[in-house]
């Protein structure tokens, strides 16, 4: 169970992002990262397959 | 009724039905979110100054006091996601197409790996023979660099700093353009660039006279045997008719041009689109009744021809919305007096609340533009695939 998490860019010249994640005890935040990350490949996939499909319908 | 010290008896049914009674299935009480706040989740409201209600709310918690939950689901994605195609340009170039349901953060994430991250085909090393002409030398090779080729950037590899170009790393073309005495101004296209498949012809200075001359490429195999898709399409410049210089009588250009893969991050000319864009659908409402004269006025107010007439019955005219597609934002149907010109002793109104611009926040229509070097949906589905990568990246350096 995610409490907050948040993204911060230190400086704009400088090429690094900090990701903090902060959970209840319920789970780690590794978990809740590497869940979120997951989802997010799916997704995409899902859009590329859509995507994909639609193309095909057009020609 | 009871009265005082009685004891009321409750049965089982009353005590399963207390138990089951959820006040939400009632079918007096609306479900989901109430219509203001659908309103701020999901539109952006043009008003006459600026856009309010821009930011997507994504605090999953965010109407829990409503009752409603807002969290990012996989299984609501998959649902709700959509795409149209609306139309493919005649050369095949340029892409429009819908994507209803992601974010705007998703959509902004591939319009900039269209521009920066996805590797092209670009000149980057000019070997000049011979220039006589009044195009310097550094600025014809920066008009080199910036001509688009029509050559798929998977096939090769990257060159770096200790490589040697090689036949899987670089693409080698010719030009030699002259313009004899006597002539009149010569015009040097894109077409006079030959492709030379075996690698370089200029030869380096090398003491040893010996061994064989080197070149400034090794090639081991000629380029139309490595890459069967050129043995019968030679590879050359996305378009024959792009202007490099102008020669003068008696003027001369010799160069060799050597292309590398790299990604727009580095320089704009390794950018595969000429560009990439992408805005929210329009929505266009009418809050009230626009009527006879009004409704005449709005019509020829808006220059996208947004509105349109429709009859009443008994000679009377109303404005509808037919084209909300087409609206720019340019607010001319908002302005005081529909924007024309104000005469003298009329009074000046203030900006009209007949009609509520508005943008749909997860509906984006994309379009692609594409330089020659791959087809845009070919382009688009390469964004995808490369920004998995970079998740699937993140994860294996995680754990």
């Amino acid at each position: 169970m995610l409490c907050v998490s948040g993204c911060q860019l230190p400086h704009p010249l400088m090429y690094k992002i900090i990701v903090r994640v902060r959970t209840t005890n319920q789970s780690s935040p590794m978990q809740a990262y590497n869940q979120a990350i997951n989802d997010l490949d799916k997704e995409l996939n899902f859009l590329k397959n859509q995507f994909e499909v639609t193309m095909t319908l057009f020609f | 009724m009871t009265t005082k010290g009685e004891k009321r008896i409750v049965s089982e049914e009353d005590k399963i039905f207390a138990k089951n009674f959820n006040i939400m299935d009632h079918p007096d009480i609306p479900t989901g979110l109430p219509p203001h706040l659908q309103l701020q989740r999901t539109r952006v409201l043009c008003k006459n100054d600026a856009p309010i209600h821009t930011a997507s709310v994504t605090y999953s918690g965010a109407y829990n006091a409503v009752g409603v939950d807002n969290s990012v689901k996989l299984e609501n994605f998959s649902e709700n996601f959509k795409v149209d195609v609306i139309q493919l340009s005649k050369d095949g170039m340029e892409l429009t197409f819908d994507m209803i349901g992601i974010d705007a953060a998703i959509a902004n994430a591939f319009r900039r790996i269209l521009l920066a991250e996805f590797p092209t085909m670009a000149f980057e090393k000019v070997f000049i023979a011979n220039n006589t002409s009044i195009v310097q030398d550094e600025v014809l090779a920066q008009r080199m660099g910036l001509v688009p080729i029509a050559a798929d950037p998977k096939l090769f590899e990257y060159l770096s700093e200790n490589d040697q170009p090689n036949e899987k790393n670089t693409i080698v073309f010719k030009l030699h353009a002259k313009c004899a005495k006597g002539e009149g101004r010569k015009k040097v296209l894109t077409k006079e660039l030959i492709w030379l498949p075996k690698g370089s012809e200029l030869v380096k200075e090398s003491g040893d006279s010996n061994s064989k001359p080197k070149t400034y490429t090794s090639f081991s195999r000629s380029q139309k045997e490595s890459f069967p898709e050129f043995a019968d399409n030679p590879i050359s410049p996305s378009y024959p008719d792009i202007l490099i210089a102008k020669l003068g009588p008696g003027q001369e250009i010799e160069l060799e041009a050597h292309a590398v893969k790299g990604i727009g991050k580095t320089h704009a000319k390794w950018s595969p689109v000429a560009t990439a864009w992408y805005r929210m659908l329009p929505e266009v409402i009418l809050l009230g009744e626009v009527e006879d004269e009004d409704a005449e006025r709005l019509v020829k107010a808006c220059p996208e021809n947004v509105f349109d007439i429709e009859d009443m019955g008994n000679g009377r005219k109303r404005a509808t919305v037919a084209r909300p597609r087409d609206c720019t934002l340019c607010r001319q149907c908002v302005r005081p007096n529909y924007g024309e010109e104000v005469n003298k002793g009329v009074e000046e109104k203030e900006w009209i609340e007949n009609v509520s611009l508005r943008r749909v926040k997860n509906h984006f229509i994309f379009k692609i533009e594409s330089t020659g070097s791959l087809p845009p949906d070919v382009l688009f589905t390469e964004a995808v695939k490369i920004l998995e990568d970079k998740c699937e990246r993140v994860i294996a350096n995680l754990s």
